[in-house]
Order: C-alpha cells, then sequence, then structure tokens
C-alpha cells in the first residue's frame, strides 16, 4: 500500500467519523426535544379509551411543567389516576360481547321515597331554593304556595340586563304536576329587584330595593 | 473503490445524511406546532426511523375531528327520579347513538339540585315545586337507570360510550341545607358505588359503555368560597372519580374587564373549585351569546398557566339554549342566555387554542341542559 493510498483511507475515516459524529448529535437533539404529547404515556393509549384518552395525553404532557409546586403536581397526578381508571374501565374483551337482555328499569327503593312527602304550606324563602341560576335573573327571594287547586311560586327580584328592571318569574303547576307554566312578567315600574313581603289570597305585595311598592295578582297574572 | 480518485464522495454523503436529518427534524417540528393547536383529538403517534424514513401511522378514530364540534348531547335538570322515566330518557340517547355511523362519546349530567341532609340521609332537594327531595341511595337507582336504558337501546354498538356526570350545585337552600365536607364525601361515595354497579352488577359491566363522575353546579354567587370549598374538599377526601363543575364564575375578567377578581373577589380560591382540587374538571357553563363566559373561563385557564405552571384541561362547554327555551327566560341581546350549543365550543375552541398558554385543548364534548319531562 503506497503512502498516498494511505492517507487517503485515513481521510475518508475521518470524514466518515465526523459524519457519524453529525448524526449521533443530531438523533439526540431529535429525542432530546421531543415534545410531551408523544411521550410512552401517549403511544400506548388505545383507540377505545375514546376522550379519556385525550386526557391522559394532556395531563401527561402538563406534568413536565417545572414550573409547578409539588402539591400542584400532586393534584395533576390524581386527575391522571382518575383520568386512567375511567379508561381502563371501557376496557372489555371484544370477545365477549353478545347480545343484550330487554333490560327493566330497577325500582326505586320505597321506604325512602316516603320521606318525602310534606305537607304543603304558604312560605317565603330566601333566594331562589337553586331553581333559578344567576343568569336567568337575580331573585331576592321567593313566595311558594297552593291557590285553588294550582300549585304558585313566585320569584322576585330583577333581570340580569345592563339596567336591571323589577320582575317576578311566576310558575304555576297543577296538582300532578301534568302542567307547568312559566312567564317572566315585569313592573309597571323600575323601583330596583323586587323582595316578596306580603301574600294575601290571590294579591303579593312587593317591595322595590330603591322604595315604593308594587301588587302582583296570581289570578289576573299581571301586575294591579 | 478508491475514494483518492474521487474526493467528493465523502462530502456528497456528508450533505445527503445531513439534509436528511434536517428534513425529518422539520417534519417533526411542523407535527409539533400542529398538535399544539389541535393535540389532544389526534394521535401524535409521529415515528421517525433514520437515516431517511418518515412513518405517519394510521389515524386512530378520535371522538373529535379537530376544529369540528362533537355532537352535543342533552343533561337534565331532573324533576322526577321515577324509574321508567328516566330509563326511557337513557334508553333515547342510547337509539340516537346506534341510529348514527361511528363511535358517539357523550357526557350528560343529571342534575338533583341542591345538597340536603335529612332524616339521617345525605340528598338533594331536586327540581320539583312541591319539592321532590330525593337521597343519594334513590339518586344512585336513577342514574343506574339512566346508564342501563342507555346501554340496553345503543344495541349492537358496542363503541359508543355514556359518561353520567352526577350533579349536585352549592346552592345553600332554606330547608335542611347542607353545603358541606360531609355531603361532598357521600357525594363521592355514591359516585365510587354507581361505578362498582356498571362495573359488577350490570351485565358484562354494560359492556364498559356507561361510567359515572360527580358534578356540581358551582356558582360563585350561590355561596361562600368557604362553604363550597368545604364540599369539593370532602369530595376530594373520597373520590376515585373526578367531579365535573358546571358552574358559571360570574365577575371573573373578561376581555374588556380584565381587572376583575370573581365574585369571591380572589381569583385563587375559583381556581381551586374549577381546576386546583385533585378531582376536579371543568364543563364550563358557556351559555351567553355575547361570548362573555368563553372569555371568562379562557382568562381563568391563562391564570392556571401563569400561577400555577399548568393550563386548565376542560371537557367541554355547557350551555342552557333548550332550558331556557322550555321555561322563556333566554333573555335578549348582550345578556341572551340562549348560545347555541356549537357556537359556545367554537367561542371556547378559539380563545384557548389561539393562545400558546392555553393551547390543546380538544373539547371532547358539547352538552345543552334541560329540564326533564318538559
Amino acid at each position: 500500500m503506497t503512502p498516498q493510498r494511505q492517507d487517503s483511507k485515513r481521510t475518508f475515516a475521518l470524514v466518515a467519523l465526523a459524519v457519524m459524529s453529525i448524526l449521533v448529535v443530531s438523533v439526540l437533539v431529535l429525542v432530546n426535544t421531543q415534545p410531551a404529547q408523544s411521550s410512552q404515556v401517549a403511544t400506548l393509549i388505545p383507540a377505545s379509551a375514546g376522550s379519556d384518552g385525550v386526557m391522559i395525553k394532556e395531563l401527561s404532557s402538563m406534568l413536565n411543567s417545572r414550573k409547578m409546586s409539588d402539591e400542584d403536581r400532586k393534584s395533576l397526578e390524581t386527575k391522571l389516576e382518575m383520568a386512567e381508571r375511567l379508561a381502563a374501565q371501557r376496557q372489555v374483551d371484544p370477545s365477549k360481547r353478545g347480545p343484550k337482555p330487554a333490560a327493566q328499569p330497577i325500582n326505586q327503593p320505597a321506604e325512602l321515597m316516603s320521606q318525602s312527602n310534606e305537607p304543603i304550606q304558604d312560605e317565603v324563602l330566601e333566594g331562589s331554593e337553586g331553581l333559578i341560576r344567576p343568569s336567568e335573573a337575580t331573585v331576592l327571594n321567593l313566595w311558594q304556595g297552593e291557590r285553588n287547586g294550582l300549585y304558585y311560586q313566585v320569584f322576585a327580584g330583577a333581570t340580569v340586563e345592563d339596567q336591571p328592571q323589577s320582575m317576578v318569574i311566576m310558575v304555576q303547576t297543577n296538582l300532578d304536576q301534568s302542567q307547568r307554566k312559566q312567564q317572566t312578567y315585569l313592573a309597571p315600574q323600575n323601583i330596583g329587584a323586587l323582595r316578596v313581603v306580603e301574600v294575601k289570597d290571590m294579591r303579593v305585595t312587593l317591595s322595590g330595593e330603591n322604595g315604593g311598592q308594587v301588587v302582583f295578582n296570581l289570578e289576573s297574572q299581571s301586575f294591579e | 473503490m478508491d475514494i483518492s480518485t474521487r474526493p467528493w464522495i465523502p462530502f456528497f454523503l456528508s450533505a445527503l445524511l445531513i439534509a436528511g436529518i434536517l428534513w425529518i427534524y422539520t417534519g417533526v417540528r411542523e407535527d409539533w406546532q400542529q398538535q399544539s393547536v389541535f393535540a389532544a383529538a389526534q394521535s401524535t403517534n409521529v415515528k421517525n426511523y433514520l437515516p431517511l424514513v418518515s412513518k405517519q401511522p394510521t389515524p386512530t378514530p378520535t371522538p373529535v375531528p379537530a376544529n369540528n364540534p362533537p355532537l352535543t348531547a342533552p343533561s337534565y335538570y331532573m324533576t322526577t327520579v321515577d324509574s321508567k322515566t328516566v330509563f326511557n330518557e337513557g334508553c333515547a340517547l342510547g337509539k340516537r347513538d346506534l341510529g348514527l355511523a361511528g363511535r358517539q362519546d357523550s357526557v350528560v349530567i343529571l342534575a338533583f339540585g341542591y345538597p340536603q341532609y335529612r332524616n339521617g340521609s345525605y340528598g338533594t332537594r331536586g327540581y320539583s315545586y312541591p319539592a321532590n327531595p330525593v337521597t343519594t341511595s334513590q339518586i344512585a337507582v336513577a342514574v343506574e337507570n339512566f346508564g342501563l336504558g342507555y346501554w340496553t337501546c345503543v344495541g349492537e354498538d358496542f363503541d359508543s360510550h355514556l359518561r353520567i356526570g352526577v350533579g349536585t350545585n352549592n346552592y345553600p337552600g332554606d330547608n335542611y341545607t347542607s353545603v358541606s365536607a360531609g355531603h361532598g364525601k357521600a357525594w363521592a361515595q355514591m359516585v365510587n358505588s354507581i361505578n362498582d354497579w356498571f362495573v359488577n352488577q350490570c351485565e358484562r359491566g354494560c359492556d364498559g359503555q356507561v361510567d359515572a363522575v360527580g358534578a356540581s353546579d358551582i356558582e360563585l354567587s350561590w355561596n361562600s368560597a368557604s362553604a363550597t370549598t368545604d364540599w369539593v374538599k370532602g369530595y376530594e377526601s373520597a373520590a376515585r372519580y373526578p367531579m365535573y363543575n358546571f358552574g358559571a364564575i360570574e365577575g371573573c375578567p373578561y376581555l374588556k374587564n380584565p381587572g376583575y377578581t370573581c365574585y369571591w373577589g380572589d381569583k385563587e380560591k375559583v381556581w381551586y373549585v374549577i381546576w386546583g382540587s385533585a378531582p376536579v374538571q371543568p364543563v364550563p357553563e358557556t351559555y351567553l351569546v355575547s361570548g362573555i363566559n368563553a372569555e371568562q373561563w379562557y382568562l381563568m385557564s391563562v391564570y392556571s398557566y401563569e400561577k400555577h405552571g399548568q393550563k386548565i384541561q376542560f371537557v367541554g362547554p355547557m350551555t342552557e339554549l333548550k332550558a331556557c327555551e322550555q321555561r322563556g327566560g333566554c333573555g335578549s341581546g348582550d345578556k341572551s342566555i340562549a348560545n347555541p350549543p356549537e357556537n359556545a365550543w367554537k367561542q371556547l375552541f378559539s380563545l384557548l387554542n389561539g393562545d400558546s398558554r392555553t393551547a390543546g385543548e380538544a373539547l371532547p364534548f358539547i352538552t345543552d341542559i334541560r329540564y326533564l319531562g318538559e
């Protein structure tokens, strides 16, 4: 072998070494900057996990954050455990599938139902009993009772407009609860949010937060 | 081959390899960028094989095509727990899914009213007048009936799935009120037992097609932060399953008023009950046509990212279009609460995924609440 030939081989070996080094470094860069979405966890989620798979992937990814306190990390890990529990609950052996039975509804425990029968009485309650969401109206209080074989509820307050209007929401239900009517009535004068102060027969007297009173008549379903 | 006679060969091979590496790297980067926006809905299972092979796997079916709202599922204010009525409602949803092509994935919240403790039992008030208070045992049976109705009627469609959020709220109430740690714990235990029933009592575990999570309509203006937090901590103490908060965050900042501090006067307290507590995940009430609700939820996710190093991962929006149509209280103008479900989804999706701090939201569900039987 001539010295020239030996030099050429050495050059080739050096170049090959350089290329391999670049290759290794590039692969390392690629692996190290791999985002969390394509982590091992994500690739193991079966398609049948559906939306739980989505949650698992995102929570796994979020756990990579370095800005998180130990307490927050622990909370997130618990969320992940719960998502994994739900995903696991979905996994069933497809070979065990078969015709579904004509299932019947399960009966309610009768002894518990009897506890809920309470006599109806006239009452004024603060707020809306959670029956009117804050998005629907601002309710200060409500009156409820029975009149002439019908159940009534009058929710008193104001609308949620930029300029709130005095209003009541009246709900009328028949005794077997098969028919129900609900309507919002604006007071003739805007005297601020209303509050029920007294109910006599079919007349509901309400005071406004800005002063003054109005009367709502259940029979005519209008303000007097 | 004598390389000394062809000195360009090492340089050519080197250039080829470097170009290959760059090509793969660039491709992967593009994938990442896309995934940061629409990520969660899609499999990110991209594999690269050196030197020059990039394999895109066959896409797995996912519940949500990116950028398109999923199918809306109904939720219910439970005016009754009558077994047949509830079973039939679940059955109707099962029939719907059976009639649709492909796999459907739905979240349905059954809302039973505010927490009560009476006669030694935890339960809720219900949504009727006269009140129809129900115990946690009765609620469990109602949820099982809804799930059983769904599983039976979804028939030979074994791929579709129903998740039932078992809902109460944080309203203090006047009668037998119990927004307390004890009630929260009892609620979590009830949700655990409902899942045990679906797995062990329902035939073949209902083929894994039905499960349950807790849920609460937490409205900031309904109760104090301390009482609400007590309930949430009670739930957390016994929880094996998540708790979906389907409430509103009144008074929280929105784009025109970024300085607001929420009805409770402290965003941190709100953060705890919408995401910070381990079981909690939000099903954000997004009822305002104006988009303000969506802006509030987006900004709370930004807060979460900035303060806690994690965005909020949303389940999907809740609207109340059907409920307000049923009872005639949709409002008008900027205050209209008649936001169509798909519109709510788009409002949230574009805000969350348009910001790198909160991106990665598939929002795989939408649900629109209504009154049962009306």
